[in-house]
């Protein structure tokens, strides 16, 4: 046994200081450059929408590409619009995964969760999940109760917009059930509500926007067509001696006109405008798959 | 002797001068057959003005009414007349009265009298709903021409066959022009 150890350290030896190749083999050295490697951030809520009385909970989900388990920190964001509402800054656990636990009003949030990055990963941003907390955006429309014209005027009342749960929007405005003769129009026929604008973190509810409506009458107006040449064929009474085949020509294309019913053309057609009464009034507004309406009752008066 | 012939030739003359006087009264009494006529006349009237109901419905005025008319003929065929009309109607409530006298021309053939007549006098008329856009009952000349026949039934009494009549009128911006067409009765002033 010690023969053999003696062998191969023999061997070794002669190997290693006599052969040039293998020497320069082992003085040459590799650079390995390891980069940092790309994230992906996923924010994902415990329940959407989630009841305003209890806290939300956001999660942030870190992938590691190629496959890994980051270190580091998530930085969340709550906001509505440009306006940030609130923000936190958690942890990540071992399993890359960090909670963030907040108690929002009311509203339509923004949430984004930001990852820090470590030395093995690079840092990345979630795309943005819309939250709702205490029920879906809405907004009310609220009309007053009667507008009173005068038949041939016109008249106006405030059309405003409230919007709830942080709504957004654009809403679009139609009018109906105007009786005859008379026409309803909006000095904006859409009213855009700004996220930043809605609401806010302490407020449901809020005044987002308004128009005017106004709603115009037609007055009696009568409208002349013509000049119907009554007198015509009366000259040739000026002679005596004619005057009876005169009369009895004219007598004849009366009768005549009377029989074809070409008689009694249309020279005034008076148009009454707008009758006098009460009418009930449809005020729709659209966004989307919302639709409210609210019903005002029109008194057009006599002039 | 003598004398009874003489008497007998006077009465003879007497006799029959009595009867050319009576057969002369006859015969004027047939030739001259033209008493003062007084017409009541059912009329319905078309005005030359509509009410817009719809954008596309026009609603014609239209009266009903009656006239009662005072021909004068003694100096036929020549005829003074009077008359006197009221008709009312819709839409718009329209009431419309007419007092107007003129002159006429007819011929009797038979028992058929046509005539031809032009008159003049005054309108008013009014209406519940800014016809005309008056805001009140409105005044005015007014003329009317008409022509028809009447229809001789007994000495006293006849029908007034067909009547229409052109109504002139100085309601609207340019006047108006209404028609109306009617029939009625005929009553006779004999001496």
């Amino acid at each position: 046994m010690e023969r053999i150890l003696l062998l191969v350290g023999m061997v070794f030896v002669v190997l290693c200081g006599m052969s040039p190749s293998i020497e320069a083999q082992k003085s040459a050295s590799y650079r390995q450059v390891v980069e940092q490697a790309n994230t992906t951030t996923i924010v994902s809520s415990s329940v959407n929408p989630s009841p305003s009385s209890s806290p939300a909970v956001f999660t942030a989900h870190i992938i590691g590409v190629p496959a890994g388990i980051p270190t580091g920190t998530v930085a969340f964001s709550a906001s509505q619009g440009s306006r940030q509402i609130a923000t936190a800054t958690v942890a990540l656990d071992a399993s890359g995964n960090a909670a963030w636990t907040v108690s929002l009003a009311s509203g339509q949030y923004g949430i984004t969760a930001l990852y820090s990055g470590d030395t093995d990963y690079l840092s990345s941003v979630s795309s943005t999940l819309s939250e709702v907390v205490g029920g879906s955006p809405d907004f009310t429309i609220s009309v007053p109760s009667t507008l009173t014209v005068v038949k041939g005027a016109s008249g106006t009342a405030a059309v405003s917009i409230e919007s709830i749960n942080g709504f957004a929007g654009t809403i679009q405005l139609e009018c109906g059930g105007v009786p005859y003769d008379s026409s309803c129009s909006f000095a904006q026929g859409s009213i855009t509500i700004p996220a930043a604008s809605a609401t806010t973190a302490t407020t449901s509810t809020s005044s987002a926007g308004s128009t005017t409506l106004t709603v115009t009458t037609t007055g009696t107006t009568v409208t002349t067509l013509g000049i119907l040449g009554f007198f015509l064929g009366f000259g040739s009474l000026s002679r005596k001696k004619s005057r009876f085949r005169s009369m009895m020509w004219i007598g004849m294309a009366i009768l005549l006109a009377a029989v074809t019913g070409c008689v009694g053309s249309n020279r005034y057609v008076q148009s009454n405008g707008t009758p006098v009464g009460y009418y009930p009034v449809t005020i729709v507004a659209t966004s989307g798959a919302i639709t409210h309406s609210s019903t005002m009752t029109l008194h057009v008066i006599a002039q | 002797m003598k004398i009874w012939l003489y008497l007998a030739r006077i009465m003879t003359i007497v006799l029959f001068a009595d009867c050319a006087l009576f057969a002369q009264a006859r015969k004027q009494i047939s030739y001259d057959w033209t008493p003062d006529q007084l017409t009541a006349t059912f009329l319905q009237t078309v005005d030359d003005y509509s009410l817009q109901v719809t954008s596309s419905t026009l609603q014609r005025t239209r009266l009903s009414g009656a006239e009662v008319e005072y021909a004068s003929r003694h100096f036929y065929p020549w005829e003074v007349i009077g008359a006197a009309q009221y008709s009312e109607g819709q839409p718009l409530g329209q009431k419309l009265l007419l007092l107007e006298a003129g002159a006429g021309y007819c011929r009797t053939f038979k028992h058929w009298t046509p005539f031809g007549r032009v008159a003049g006098g005054v309108s008013r008329t009014s209406s519940g709903d800014l016809m005309y856009l008056y805001t009140g009952p409105k005044w005015g000349l007014a003329s009317t021409m008409s022509v028809g026949f009447d229809f001789q039934l007994t000495p006293r009494w006849g029908i007034r066959g067909v009547q229409v009549q052109n109504e002139y009128l100085p309601y609207g911006s340019r006047g108006s022009v209404y028609w109306s067409i009617g029939t009625g009765i005929t009553y006779h002033f004999h001496p």
